[in-house]
């Protein structure tokens, strides 16, 4: 089962209802949905779970619309988008965090380098979850997702130049949090 | 750019993989009940029986068929004579 393709997995869940065929589409793209959930829902895993969940068995349930024009994970992403806006609820996920409150999660411990993999990618998840809801959409689709700028910029259902323009503020936001923290803690 | 700026960058762009940790289950579980169809072989000799039924219908119903209700008769009329 795990060698066949998507398309091929994907028929036999239409023909045949194949549950294990199903099974192997969720294995093979959990890490993916539920990594970007975890990135646009702030770093919240419970949350990030339970949408990317609804994300599967909505996916299972329209599977018929399915055209394969789009690969299968950038479809699932955009389903996954908008589990995110209509089950957390689009201003409650988006209220902006007061700069003042916006800090480092976790202070490092003596002889810890603040570059130490789970202490930047904690800072990091708090960094992102500074920005504002649009730039942190498109970072979080853009980077570490398999996704090019276009399919990000079609999930979000924006023009690419609007997405690229989200990213690089974004972008300029991180770099200033993620340098001040590091100045303050180096 | 500085190491720092490559780390979080690096960090930003990398994959990261989220073990499954039951989830694949969860959502089997969670899935409708599996619906109730006819395995193929069915399928298709139901599928026969209905264009079969329909062909014998219109025979008879439509006046098109109207040879094969005379040829009919004449033959049980030619059976009674020999």
């Amino acid at each position: 089962m795990d060698k066949l393709s998507d398309s091929a997995l994907i028929s036999r869940v239409l023909v045949d209802d194949d549950r294990n065929a199903f099974s192997e589409l969720v294995r093979r793209y959990q890490s993916q949905v539920r990594g970007l959930l975890r990135k646009l829902t702030g770093g919240d895993p419970t949350l990030a779970d339970d949408l990317a969940q609804e994300t599967f068995l909505r996916g299972y349930r329209s599977l018929k619309s399915y055209r394969g024009t789009a690969r299968f994970s950038t479809w699932l992403c955009q389903i996954a988008y908008r589990c995110y806006l209509t089950e957390a609820g689009r201003a409650r996920m988006r209220a902006e965090v007061p700069e003042e409150v916006a800090g480092p999660v976790h202070e490092a411990a003596p002889g810890e380098s603040r570059e130490t993999g789970a202490l930047l990618q904690r800072d990091l998840a708090r960094a992102l979850e500074s920005l504002n809801g649009e730039e942190r959409e498109a970072i979080a689709l853009a980077f570490g997702q398999d996704l090019s700028h276009e399919e990000a910029a079609a999930v979000l259902g924006c023009p690419l130049g609007t997405l690229k323009s989200r990213i690089n503020r974004g972008l300029e936001k991180l770099e200033l949090r993620m340098t001040s923290w590091r100045s303050k803690h180096a | 750019m500085t190491d720092h700026d490559h780390d979080w960058r690096r960090q930003l762009e990398t994959p990261g993989h989220l073990d499954d940790r039951g989830f694949t289950a969860r959502v089997m579980a969670a899935l409708p009940p599996r619906r109730r169809g006819l395995s193929p072989a069915r399928r298709a000799a139901v599928l026969m029986g209905c264009a079969v039924l329909a062909g014998l219908l219109g025979l008879f119903v439509l006046p098109g068929g109207s040879f094969v209700a005379h040829a009919f008769r004449g033959a049980v009329a030619a059976a009674r004579r020999a």
